[in-house]
């Protein structure tokens, strides 16, 4: 009795074992586990990196970026200047849309005149009303223009999707959202909300043509329940992972941590507009005071880069230089010499999406040196109100936060964070203002160089803002997912394999 | 009868609107979304027509009259995140969530209430004390706590069950199990203790004399007069199971409200923060409107007549 069980129960093991064979062999979905729900899949109408994750391989792009984080072409096969303000794009005649109609040039001016349409509302508008007219000039021509001359042109136009004219003027806003169509390399097939979107194989793509027939992207707010999808085979690939879950996939069979240093900078910004922070001294003292390389490697297991100015490496507009060393000794002879402004309480402002070991981390290293710090921690909204709202001595002395404009592109970065007729800036320095209006509309290269190194120069002088580490970000995949993590953070399906 | 629950219902009314009312209010307070929904660096130009096209620059009170004329006929707006009715949502949403108490209600009533009426049979015995010891550790480890382990346990090293997801009905076994714990344990205590008040009681000494077996004990007369605090405790259990459903579903990504909420909590997605709210308010005056019907069919002694009970 007992042996003709185990007979049995062996038996139907091995026929599950044979039924699972083929399914490893035959991969035709790929997982991936993002970590949260994506908002709309209509690519005018958020700014949200799992929303970004998934439309992107819907649509496709007017230009984008390699892997190396160079634009190439994709919508528009090539581009010339016609002069300091005007840009001409070849449109390619031979990609048509997932109902079969062809994309023409009609589609990529209604396209970026619908995100400028400010009865659209669309979140991205700050990133494209530089254009402020876009015409069809011929058969496979489009022409844009913009007000002023304007550098990051084509790194704000890597961001932009083209959507089909027609489609999205006879069904509305609404159902475009719900039933997307686009030209990329993946269709839409269905959202299943709160649990999962499903795309198919583009099979008449134009350019690179996926791998995996299908692709699966699940909606898993939980890192460790990540890990764990990972560590069973669930999932192919996960977004968002910290260093420590990191560790806990090194050693496994399954997956592994893939991880990447991203444009996003985290940094320390020192209100200058309020006592005691408006005091050089003190704000000097806070840069020498912060042991940044000792976080790095204390609390992000090495796997961030130390930053000395808020741009890098790969960045146009990028120049060399250094930062303040780690100098408590010096740091306490500063805030000395500050004498009774640095006994006031500095509010450093939080809030919970930021990794809270380097908050308090910082506010050791600050009291050590002599400084009196109170963490105000705020949900994101209220801190976001809080840093880029109201009078400059109403905003806390110091704020954290971790910076990406998308477009990596100098520009992006100084500009709003530095210069004084931005929301997001608490720095009020008419040379320093002088130079990045200059460099905004400056086309030479390396006159721009030059103009964002003096920029650097004058921040890092007066230390205005305090930039921490370029940001790594991890993933964790599946041993045979053949992907490259790259800086702005994509997800493309065509550039994935199985092995 | 019916004087009584339209007098209920009411009341119920009352509440939800007292408590939409307040949250209205305090989400308002602390600031709108619009500051997350656009890109770093946005202009304070752009930031102000985006908050203009959420209605956001209009006084706090044009928005609540504004509000209240739409909940008046059910319309319940449009999510700021994701551009969608939020009727679609939650109407995606609610099955799950109601899997998944059924699943932890299920769970805490079929193993809690044994495990009580065993415990109070059994008192000083071995077996009520380990009873005793897994309901004292389902009270006191916290949801997200014993969801990782069972995770770690099941999914990862045994691999019987999947981490997450709701695509079949083995994901739905630990997110059960996580979520009922604490009210299985409360079950067991409340039966625990109702059986042992009523195990002195003059009719359970005489059935015993008689010579009735325990067991008919148990089941004709202990059961039905033990039922009412556990009646009262299961409407209130409820209303916990949609609380903890919060912490279970975002960890094991189960889509329902619970985690809807959260995730419309941290956007400040406004219009699905009150529905949920709302929901929650429906079914946990509903729960209790119907354990008040049942005492009476329970107990006939307890009449619900003219509003006296």
């Amino acid at each position: 009795m007992r042996k003709s069980l185990g007979i049995y129960l062996a038996g139907v093991f091995s026929a599950i074992l044979l039924l699972a064979v083929p399914a490893l062999a035959a991969k035709d979905t790929v997982v991936i586990d993002l970590s949260n729900e994506t908002a709309t899949c209509d690519p005018h109408m958020q700014w949200n990196q799992n929303s970004y994750g998934v439309y992107r391989n819907i649509f496709d792009n007017l230009i984008t970026r390699d892997n190396k984080g160079m634009i190439i072409p994709a919508v528009a096969s090539s581009w010339k200047s016609l002069n300091d303000t005007q840009i001409e794009f070849v449109i390619r005649t031979d990609i048509t849309f997932h109902d079969g109609a062809p994309l023409t040039p009609a589609d990529v001016v209604y396209s970026i005149e619908r995100i400028t349409d400010k009865a659209t509302a669309s979140p991205q508008r700050s990133q494209f009303e530089a254009v402020i007219k876009a015409e069809v000039t011929g058969p496979d021509r489009v022409v844009f223009t913009t007000a002023k001359p304007y550098p990051p042109l084509l790194a704000q136009l890597v961001k932009l999707s083209i959507v089909p004219k027609a489609y999205v003027e006879k069904v509305g806003k609404e159902a475009f959202n719900k039933a997307p169509i686009g030209s990329g390399p993946y269709k839409f097939v269905a959202w299943k909300r709160g649990v999962h979107i499903l795309l198919e194989r583009n099979e008449a793509y134009w350019g690179n043509k996926g791998f995996f027939p299908k692709a699966e992207f699940r909606f898993v707010p939980d890192p460790g329940t990540r890990v764990a999808d990972l560590r069973t085979g669930k999932a192919d690939l996960a977004v968002d992972l910290n260093p420590d879950l990191a560790a806990v996939i090194e050693k496994d069979a399954v997956c592994e941590p893939r991880v990447t240093l991203t444009e996003r900078v985290a940094f320390l910004r020192t209100n200058n507009g309020r006592a005691p922070t408006s005091n050089k001294h003190i704000r000097q003292a806070i840069a020498y005071g912060i042991d940044k390389q000792g976080i790095i490697d204390g609390l992000m297991n090495g796997q961030d880069r130390i930053a000395h100015t808020m741009l890098t490496k790969e960045m146009a507009g990028y120049s060399e230089l250094s930062g303040y060393p780690y100098d408590p000794e010096k740091a306490r002879a500063l805030v000395a010499q500050a004498g009774d402004a640095a006994k006031e309480e500095l509010v450093f402002a939080t809030a919970p999406s930021y990794d809270q070991r380097i908050v308090q981390a910082v506010q050791q290293m600050l009291s050590d040196i002599g400084l009196r710090v109170r963490i105000a921690m705020m949900d994101q909204a209220s801190f976001l109100k809080a840093v880029q709202q109201g009078d400059l001595a109403a905003r806390p002395h110091i704020s954290f936060g971790r910076w990406s404009c998308a477009c990596m592109d100098a520009d992006g970065v100084v500009y709003p964070l530095l210069h004084s007729g931005s929301a997001w800036s608490q720095t009020r320095n008419a040379d320093l203002d002088g130079l990045l209006d200059e460099a905004r509309i400056c086309l030479d290269p390396e006159k721009r160089v030059e103009l964002y190194a003096k920029a650097d120069k004058i921040i890092l002088d007066e230390s205005y803002i305090l930039p921490l580490y370029q940001v790594a970000y991890i993933y964790g995949a599946n041993k045979h997912l053949v992907w490259t993590p790259t800086p702005d953070e994509s997800l493309f399906l065509n550039r994935m394999r199985w092995k | 009868m019916s004087r009584f629950i339209l007098k209920r219902c009411w009341q119920a009314f009352i509440a939800a609107l007292g408590a939409l009312t307040l949250l209205f209010f305090v989400q308002r307070l602390t600031g709108d979304p619009t500051l997350l929904l656009v890109p770093e660096g946005a202009t304070a130009e752009d930031i102000a027509m985006l908050r203009a096209s959420l209605g956001f620059d209009q006084p706090l009170l044009v928005q609540y009259l504004r509000y209240l004329k739409d909940l008046g006929t059910f319309n319940l707006g449009m999510s700021y995140v994701q551009g969608v009715p939020v009727w679609d949502i939650l109407l995606s949403r609610i099955p799950y969530t109601l899997q998944l108490t059924a699943g932890a209600m299920l769970l805490s009533l079929g193993l809690g209430l044994p495990i009580g009426v065993l415990m109070a049979l059994q008192r000083g015995t071995l077996p009520e004390r380990f009873f005793q010891a897994v309901v004292f550790t389902g009270q006191s480890m916290p949801t997200f706590f014993s969801g990782i382990l069972m995770i770690l346990l099941f999914a990862v090293h045994l691999r019987w069950l999947p981490a997450s997801g709701s695509d079949s009905g083995a994901s739905l076994v630990m997110p059960s199990i996580a979520l009922g714990l604490l009210t299985l344990a409360t079950f067991a205590r409340v039966a625990r203790t109702a059986v042992l008040d009523e195990l002195g009681k003059d009719y359970v000494r005489t059935a015993r004399a008689k010579g009735v077996p325990l067991g008919r004990i148990v089941w004709r007369h202990l059961a039905r007069n033990s039922a009412i605090p556990v009646i009262t405790v299961a409407a209130l259990e409820i209303s916990h199971l949609l609380a903890g459903a919060v912490i279970v579903e975002t960890l094991f990504a189960w889509p329902g409200l619970g985690q809807v909420a959260v995730q419309a909590i941290e956007a400040r997605d406004f219009p699905i923060v009150q529905a949920v709210v709302l929901f929650g308010a429906v079914a946990s005056v509903g729960c209790n409107l119907i354990a008040d019907l049942l005492y009476g069919v329970v107990d006939p002694r307890i009449r619900h007549t003219g509003g006296a009970q």
